[in-house]
């Protein structure tokens, strides 16, 4: 059975206090069981009666449930106990969810705040299905909540029991980006050890990536320097290119090796007669010099023509 | 190892160096359109001298001819100037009864055609067949042109009235298009230093620099510089950039890239370079492109294409 329904949410923050009513409703909705009111009210005082009347009063006695006591959904009070509620909140401080919302629309009639408790099915958050954009409730997701009247005659959902959220409000993008700056900072000083070492080993290999780079090209062409004088060649003018290319000097497409030397800064015979053995290599059909001297040569660029060095820094 | 891959540089003495500072000589301060002539020369393409009036295109024609020695004609192009009158005509003889064939001055090893865009499209085109093929052909006979034959028109493209511009056909057997431009201050000092003493105002005589067969010796050298396959990819390329660019009318014929290879092997040789670069390419593409690629191409478009065409730096 698909079931739509539609909430209306507010932020119970922005709530004026005078938004609890004192008069004006069902006296019901505030009686206590004579038995439990003195205790009731000894300890709702103790969580919230320091609070001005409002929404402050209501949230305190929420959080102390939500934080202070555990979600147990096969606790029971022992047999013959004649106060269950009281049982859960001085004794046990554990149960499941009804002993939860009892315990909260009791406490809060203990204040003042006309409440009731509600029974119905949960819509999980995390059983959502986008695809459908429904969610699929069963028999395990029955729950009991309590609520709060409003002036207007509206009930407040409120929710006591841990592992369960009301709808939040819909928030300007001000207040969200706020929120999740704050969850942002929680959880970076939470972590702070972790966050810091990862940041150091970051910065580190950002800084060092050139370096690296440049060290593992510089093995390929130790190890494998080409078995011709066009390979050799070619494989050194390769190698400066790709330090050029991590200096930020890369050559463009459109570029010929002459024009890309001519506006490197403090370009230099070395790398002069690099390019000129470099077009030898590639455009002539003989080589120009024996091979003994292209190794001289590609050494003595490769040498002089560092990272540093294309960054515009002297050899 | 220096010595071999340090720039290289054409020896300064030797038949390409006396002609390059005959040329230098006459046309002061421009050592670029000098290069550039000498370029189309070695190349055996004919050259199109466009400036404004009084920057020396006449000049530089002129000694360029006496430079290469051989026989040297010059036409003045007017409107009243017949096809006969550049290709030559036959002319009865008296006495042996028979029509003789006068040569023209297409028949001179250089011919300078001076304000070329100044005579009608039909003697215009009758330079055409000269140019293209080294030989005229009048009453149904074919005459052969001297090896060298090397045209040099000059236009003035400021003042058109009177004028008519030269047909894409004809422009595109000039091997490429020069503009003089004006000389710095310095050699327009000398150049006035130089005229003091002369009451009538001549300029030097030109002298000459290579005997034709020197020069002919030059060419087929040219001819020979070696163009890797990765090079002539890149001139392929480059030539289809042109074709499919928006802003070009006209694309460039298989005639207008294969001068343009010839114009690069002479770069080549004139850097002292056994072999073509892509900087060779680069360097002759825009006096080679600009005569082919039809009227108002804008001027960003050479360039641009230069700089977006992969270069090739390594072989394959």
């Amino acid at each position: 059975v698909v079931v739509n329904t539609e909430c209306r949410t507010l932020d119970p923050w922005h709530l004026p206090d005078a938004s609890f009513p004192t008069i004006g409703f069902n006296p019901a909705f505030t009686d206590v069981p004579e038995p439990l009111s003195a205790d009731l009210a000894r300890i709702a005082n103790t969580w919230a009666g320091h609070l001005p009347r409002g929404w402050g009063q209501v949230t305190s006695v929420l959080s102390k449930l939500r934080e202070g006591y555990t979600l147990d959904r096969r606790g029971r009070a022992p047999d013959g106990h004649p106060h269950p509620v009281l049982w859960f909140l001085e004794e046990s401080r554990r149960g499941p969810d009804y002993l939860f919302a009892s315990a909260a629309a009791l406490l809060l009639r203990s204040l003042g705040y006309p409440a009731r408790v509600c029974l119905g099915y949960y819509a999980h958050p995390d059983k959502y299905d986008p695809a459908s954009q429904h969610t699929p409730v069963s028999d395990d997701d029955l729950h009991l909540w309590p609520e709060v009247l409003l002036r207007d005659g509206q009930w407040l959902v409120v929710e006591p029991t841990p592992g369960y959220d009301t709808l939040p409000a819909l928030k300007p993008w001000q207040e969200q980006l706020a929120d999740t700056l704050a969850a942002v900072g929680r959880w970076a000083v939470r972590n702070a050890a972790a966050l810091t070492t990862a940041v150091m080993l970051i910065v580190l290999l950002v800084a060092s990536r050139r370096r690296a780079a440049d060290a593992v090209f510089t093995l390929s062409w130790t190890l494998l320097p080409g078995r011709t004088w066009r390979q050799q060649a070619m494989g050194t003018v390769k190698l400066l290119e790709r330090r050029a290319a991590l200096a930020g000097k890369r050559r463009k497409p459109g570029e010929t090796l002459a024009e890309w030397v001519g506006r490197l800064p403090n370009t230099d015979t070395a790398l002069s007669q690099l390019r000129a053995l470099a077009e030898w290599a590639a455009y002539a059909p003989t080589p120009p010099l024996p091979e003994a001297n292209v190794r001289a040569t590609c050494r003595h660029a490769v040498r002089l023509w560092t990272c540093h060095r294309f960054r515009g820094g002297v050899a | 190892v220096t010595a071999v891959l340090d720039e290289p540089t054409t020896s300064a003495a030797g038949p390409l160096a006396d002609l390059r500072s005959a040329l230098n000589a006459a046309l002061r301060g421009k050592p670029e359109v000098v290069e550039r002539v000498l370029a189309c020369l070695l190349a055996r393409g004919h050259v199109l001298l466009e400036d404004k009036p009084g920057l020396g295109k006449t000049t530089l024609a002129k000694a360029l001819a006496t430079a290469v020695g051989g026989n040297f004609a010059r036409v003045q192009c007017t409107p009243d100037l017949l096809p006969g009158d550049i290709t030559g005509f036959s002319v009865f003889n008296q006495k042996t009864r028979e029509f003789e064939f006068q040569p023209g001055p297409v028949f001179a090893d250089v011919l300078v055609a001076d304000e070329i865009n100044r005579t009608t499209p039909r003697t215009q085109s009758a330079l055409l067949e000269a140019m293209a093929e080294r030989q005229v052909t009048v009453d149904n006979v074919r005459h052969k042109l001297h090896d060298g034959f090397f045209v040099i028109a000059t236009q003035n493209p400021i003042d058109h009235h009177g004028t008519y511009p030269l047909p894409e056909a004809q422009l595109d057997r000039f091997a490429m298009r020069l503009s003089v431009g004006y000389p710095d201050k310095r050699s327009e000092r000398a150049l006035l230093a130089a005229a003091v003493g002369k009451p009538d105002g001549r300029e030097e005589t030109p002298r000459q620099a290579v005997m034709p067969a020197v020069l002919a010796g030059l060419q087929e050298q040219v001819a020979g510089v070696a163009v890797a396959g990765v090079v002539q990819d890149y001139l392929v390329d480059l030539a289809a950039a042109v074709r499919t660019h928006p802003k070009v009318p006209l694309g460039l014929s298989p005639r207008g890239l294969l001068t343009w290879q010839r114009v690069a092997q002479a770069w080549a040789y004139l850097a002292g370079r056994p072999f073509v670069t892509p900087d060779d390419v680069k360097a002759v593409a825009p006096p080679v492109l600009c005569v082919r690629l039809g009227p108002n191409v804008p001027a960003d478009v050479i360039p641009g294409v230069l700089a977006t065409v992969p270069v090739p730096v390594y072989p394959r």
